[in-house]
């Protein structure tokens, strides 16, 4: 019942997954868009950046150069004095500057401040090529003059970077300078948060791959960047540098990083709510068919009970016309019966002894046909008669063994009586007539001889009778209507004898059924509720006990 | 066993033959007896013939043996007989006034037994006659058999 209670219907189970896995599709699909829009924007972002940086390291080159290139020309003199002044302005002491001027031997230095060669000495290495690259660039436009970093080195957390520039294009002397700064904190007071810096993390290598060994700037000390990225190569001077970024938080906004995760947890709640909803529903109809259901079977059960009570009503009025014909019937036969029984009395008295075998024979039988006649017309009213039972408490083996006392056994007949004590109330008079009848016809059932068994006692909260006889047993289909009024299977009962017995017995509120005995012969058991006696005849049936009884009187009168 | 019989008896009963054959054997018995075919006779006859016992139906056109009964304030005492149960609050309402109650039909031999019975007042065997109504087959189903011979 729990566990049926518990299991979900399978329509609100697949509502419940249809509906999630379209919140979870929805959650995806949203989820990629945001991605994406925020790539887009990133990329975007990242381009800007790089423009930036691409114009920001070409006009810081310029003006260096804008303000050395001139005095290098005409005035070498002060050179010196602007280099030292413009390296100092710079107090991490990391910013050197240097003239050159190409002469045959080479790149000369005409000036010098901070680190880098000293005045008079030749430039060598990857210095002298750089140098060289930027004399004899070509620029790209006639307004302005070309420049080439160097490649980063790093010493430390130091990355240092280079710029060679021309005084103007070809022109023989070539300005040189060389920052060297710590890129994290570069990147603190570069960039502050100006333009799109500040929604951005980043890095810039002076290459165009993002190797750890030409960063020049960046806001994490942790590199290279993972996850959300996006890069941009853009020019510084002949190079190619490059720049990494990513979101510092969703560039297409809080809520649109949130819009997913709404619409999943949206989904999802309204899969249950739709699922719990549907389950109620479900439920409720299960209940309601279950209900009609029911009412159906209650309603057919009544209606088979109405039909039983209308075939018990038919039937029941068949029999009431039936025993209202038996009533006029045996009525009306008594009084006929009474002058005939007179008439062969006196006929008796008027011959006397003087009467022949003869006419003797045939008043005899008279006589005998005259009594046949008035017990049926006894069964007949006995039948009709409405009977109360008044009922007294009694033991039914002392009936019992009244009744044998009163109606013993033809000598063919071995009779064996089993009884135990069981106690009812019932009418002692109906009982006795009951039992009579039950007896008489067991020993009529083997008129070649046999046996005859009754036995009695408790049954249950009432008590039983089982008369049964050796005889040839009965016919399961006569048996269903034995008990009919005028059914009989013996050529001179009136049949009425066992309808009286059943009209009796339920008249006590028990039962009576008859069947073919296990072994052979019939079986008629009767069962007698504890039934209720009376409150004044419980005080006769003392009397009676006690012996007191006018009743008493009767029998000893029968007697002889 | 005639010596006694010198009274008169009533026989009424609308049932002629039953009343005749009635009469008959207790003329054989050495009653006098006088008959009524009703009720209105039967109290008329009483008017001019007092006599010891009446045997009286109760089934009657006219007037019925129960109203002949309670039309009388002293009636002789009687042998009441039916083809129907004496209903138990007639013979509550009757009382002492039935001597004897004999459903027909009955053994003529307890017709004979049962006037004597109340013509000597024996109101002892009259109470266990009464009380034969709530036999069913026993004697009744045998009213003429062997005691007859």
């Amino acid at each position: 019942m729990t566990a049926k209670m518990l299991r979900a219907s399978p329509l609100s189970v697949v509502v419940c997954v249809v509906v999630a896995a379209v919140a979870i599709v929805g959650f995806v699909l949203t989820k990629n868009n945001a991605a994406q829009q925020d790539q887009t924007l990133l990329h975007g972002e990242t381009a800007q950046a790089a423009l930036i940086g691409s114009s920001e390291f070409g006009s810081v080159v310029s003006e260096i150069t804008g303000f050395i290139g001139p005095a290098a020309r005409y005035d070498p003199g002060s050179l010196q004095a602007i280099a030292s002044a413009v390296a100092s302005a710079d107090k991490s002491a990391h910013f050197g500057v240097n003239v050159f001027r190409r002469t045959a031997a080479g790149f000369e230095a005409i000036a010098a401040a901070g680190p880098g060669p000293n005045t008079g000495e030749l430039a060598t290495g990857a210095l002298a090529a750089t140098l060289s690259e930027a004399q004899s660039s070509r620029a790209s436009s006639p307004i302005s003059v070309p420049y080439v970093p160097t490649p980063i080195v790093r010493s430390g957390t130091n990355s240092t970077v280079g710029f060679a520039q021309p005084v103007s294009s070809g022109s023989d002397e070539v300005v040189y300078f060389q920052f060297t700064l710590d890129p994290f904190t570069a990147a603190k007071s570069l960039l502050a948060d100006r333009g799109p810096f500040g929604l951005l993390r980043l890095a810039v290598y002076g290459s165009s791959k993002p190797q750890s060994s030409s960063v020049v700037v960046a806001t994490d000390k942790n590199l290279p960047l993972t996850g959300t990225i996006a890069q941009a190569e853009f020019s510084v001077g002949t190079r190619t540098w490059l720049i990494v970024t990513q979101a510092r938080s969703p560039l297409a906004g809080s809520f649109a990083a949130a819009a997913p995760w709404v619409i999943l947890a949206l989904g999802l709640f309204l899969a249950l709510l739709l699922a719990g909803t549907i389950e109620i529903l479900v439920r409720r109809q299960c209940y309601a068919n279950h209900l009609v259901a029911e009412r159906t079977e209650a309603l057919e059960i009544s209606l088979s009970d109405l039909r039983t009570a209308q075939a018990k009503l038919v039937q029941g009025e068949r029999l009431a016309a039936l025993g209202e014909m038996a009533s006029v019937v045996g009525h009306e036969l008594r009084n006929p019966l009474t002058a005939v029984t007179n008439a062969l009395f006196l006929l008796r008295r008027t011959i006397g002894d003087s009467a022949g075998s003869g006419v003797e024979k045939h008043l005899d039988m008279a006589e005998r046909e005259t009594t046949k006649a008035a017990t049926l017309a006894e069964d007949l009213t006995a039948f009709v008669r409405p009977r109360q039972p008044v009922m007294a408490e009694l033991d039914l083996a002392d009936v019992l063994h009244e009744v044998i006392e009163a109606t013993p056994p033809p000598e063919e007949v071995e009779l064996v009586v089993d009884t135990s004590p069981a106690t009812i109330a019932a009418d002692r008079g109906q009982l006795a007539e009951v039992l009579t009848n039950l007896v008489t016809n067991a020993y009529q059932a083997v008129p070649e001889g046999g046996s005859v068994r009754v036995s009695s006692g408790a049954n249950g909260a009432g008590a039983i009778v089982v008369v049964q006889d050796s005889g040839p047993g009965i016919d399961p289909a006569v048996a269903e209507r034995i008990f009919e009024p005028f059914f009989t299977t013996k050529s001179s009962g009136t049949g009425l004898g066992l309808a009286i017995v059943r009209r009796l017995v339920e008249a006590h509120g028990g039962e009576i059924s008859i069947d073919k005995a296990p072994e052979h012969g019939t079986r008629v058991t009767v069962r007698l509720p504890v039934g209720e006696a009376d409150a004044q005849t419980a005080a006769d049936e003392a009397n009676r006990r006690s012996g007191t009884d006018r009743r008493a009187g009767v029998s000893s009168r029968k007697a002889p | 066993m005639s010596s006694a019989r010198s009274t008169g008896v009533l026989v009424v009963d609308d049932e002629e033959a039953v009343r005749s054959s009635a009469a008959e054997i207790l003329r054989g018995e050495g009653y006098e007896v006088i008959e009524a075919p009703d009720g209105e006779v039967a109290l008329d006859l009483l008017g001019r013939h007092p006599v010891s016992v009446m045997v009286l139906d109760i089934r009657m056109p006219r007037r019925d043996g129960v109203s002949v009964l309670e039309a009388l304030a002293d009636p002789p005492p009687v042998v009441l007989m039916s083809a129907y149960c004496l209903d138990p609050d007639t013979e509550a309402r009757l009382g002492t006034k039935v001597g004897a109650f004999l459903k027909k039909p009955f053994a003529p031999l307890r017709l004979i037994e049962e006037v004597e019975a109340v013509a000597h007042g024996d109101a002892n065997a009259a109470q266990n006659d009464t009380s034969d109504l709530h036999r069913t087959r026993g004697p009744s189903a045998s009213p003429n058999g062997t005691e007859a011979k």
